[in-house]
């Protein structure tokens, strides 16, 4: 399994937290027009389950740079690198 | 001081222009359309969903509405850039405004963090704070800015502490706001929505359970239409309403009223 495919099934997860929505309806085209929840305040919902899902931190302005699944992968993925380096590096 | 202008009907919104923020879906799609019928000019913005602006798109066509949309997000300089330059294409000055954007994490505090503090905060109140600074210059005499609030700014309810506190500084800063602004002609009024069934009360913990209850409580024995709320803003931004300043209009069916 690629990196991108990793982040994709834990986004996957956190979809599937956040609205109850299948997550093999969750590709990396998915925007918020595919998502009838997905407004500003299942944003937030979205938002607080990828940083439990991951284990990471969004700061505001990387959580509206998540538009689609596309920029939620391209935001998440250094913080897993970064969080992986920390993590070695103790 | 501007009075009531439109003896023939103070309730026409004809000849205004108007920006509802959070203007394509729910609430805030029923107040674009109200406002349109009424007369005005309309310029919604919206931040995500594309399909609820869509929506409103053919039902502005069909009806033949004057209806614009602006995509931006208001918690960016850029998306405040965006708005206002859509304004600018619009009208060089602004007749009213609808604070109708809000967002939250609805959660007990145990499982609330400063991050999600921030991410409400910013949109429910820091961006009306940048909005308002951003176009107040804009505000003919006569202009009226609504901000839609809800029960939570006053009242407890489960799970919407940061939603609720956030609402609170919303009503707080347009009542300040209503003093500074009215020598200008500048309206300022709050308008309270008691349960409407949108997404977003779908969205909250055991929505049905509390919907139900709210019926139960409610004297009206129904919810409050997103229509019924957009008539109040109607009001409020009409010149019939030329006398109202600093007032929290609730739209509850009552609800509010019981111990």
């Amino acid at each position: 399994m690629s990196d991108t495919d990793y982040v994709l099934a834990k986004v996957q997860e956190a979809f599937k937290a956040a609205f109850d929505v299948d997550p093999k309806q969750i590709t990396m085209d998915t925007s918020a027009a595919d998502i009838p929840l997905w407004d500003s305040v299942g944003h937030l919902s979205l938002a607080s389950n990828l940083e439990e899902v991951f284990g990471i931190s969004l700061d505001v302005d990387e959580l509206m740079e998540m538009e689609n699944v596309r920029e939620i992968v391209r935001v998440i993925t250094p913080k897993l690198a970064q969080k992986a380096h920390s993590a070695g590096g103790q | 001081m501007a009075g009531i202008t439109h003896e023939a009907d103070p309730f026409s919104l004809r000849g205004k222009t108007i920006l509802v923020v959070g203007g394509t879906r729910g609430i805030g799609q029923a107040i674009s359309l109200r406002l349109a019928r009424a007369g005005a000019s309309v310029i919604a913005n919206y931040l995500r969903n594309e399909q609820a602006a869509g929506q409103l798109k053919a039902i502005a066509a069909q009806e033949q509405l004057a209806i614009s949309q602006c995509r931006a997000d208001l918690t960016s300089e850029k998306g405040l850039e965006q708005l206002d330059h859509a304004i600018q294409e619009q009208a060089p000055n602004l007749d009213g405004l609808i604070y109708c954007a809000a967002t939250g994490i609805h959660r007990p505090l145990d499982e609330l963090t400063e991050r999600h503090f921030d991410w409400t905060f910013n949109l429910n109140v820091r961006a009306f704070f940048k909005l308002i600074k951003l176009v107040k210059a804009r505000f003919s005499k006569g202009s009226s800015v609504v901000a839609i609030s809800s029960w939570g700014a006053t009242r407890a309810l489960p799970s919407y502490s940061l939603v609720g506190a956030s609402k609170g500084a919303l009503e707080s800063f347009a009542r300040h706001l209503a003093v500074e602004l009215a020598p200008a002609g500048v309206r300022v009024n709050i308008v309270t929505a008691g349960a409407v069934l949108t997404d977003a009360w779908k969205a909250m913990p055991n929505s049905e359970a509390r919907l139900a209850e709210t019926i139960r409580r409610t004297p009206a024995g129904r919810l409050v239409t997103a229509e019924e709320v957009a008539y109040g803003v109607q009001f409020l931004c009409s010149d019939a309403a030329s006398g109202i300043v600093g007032h929290t209009l609730i739209l509850d069916g009552g609800a509010g009223i019981l111990a």
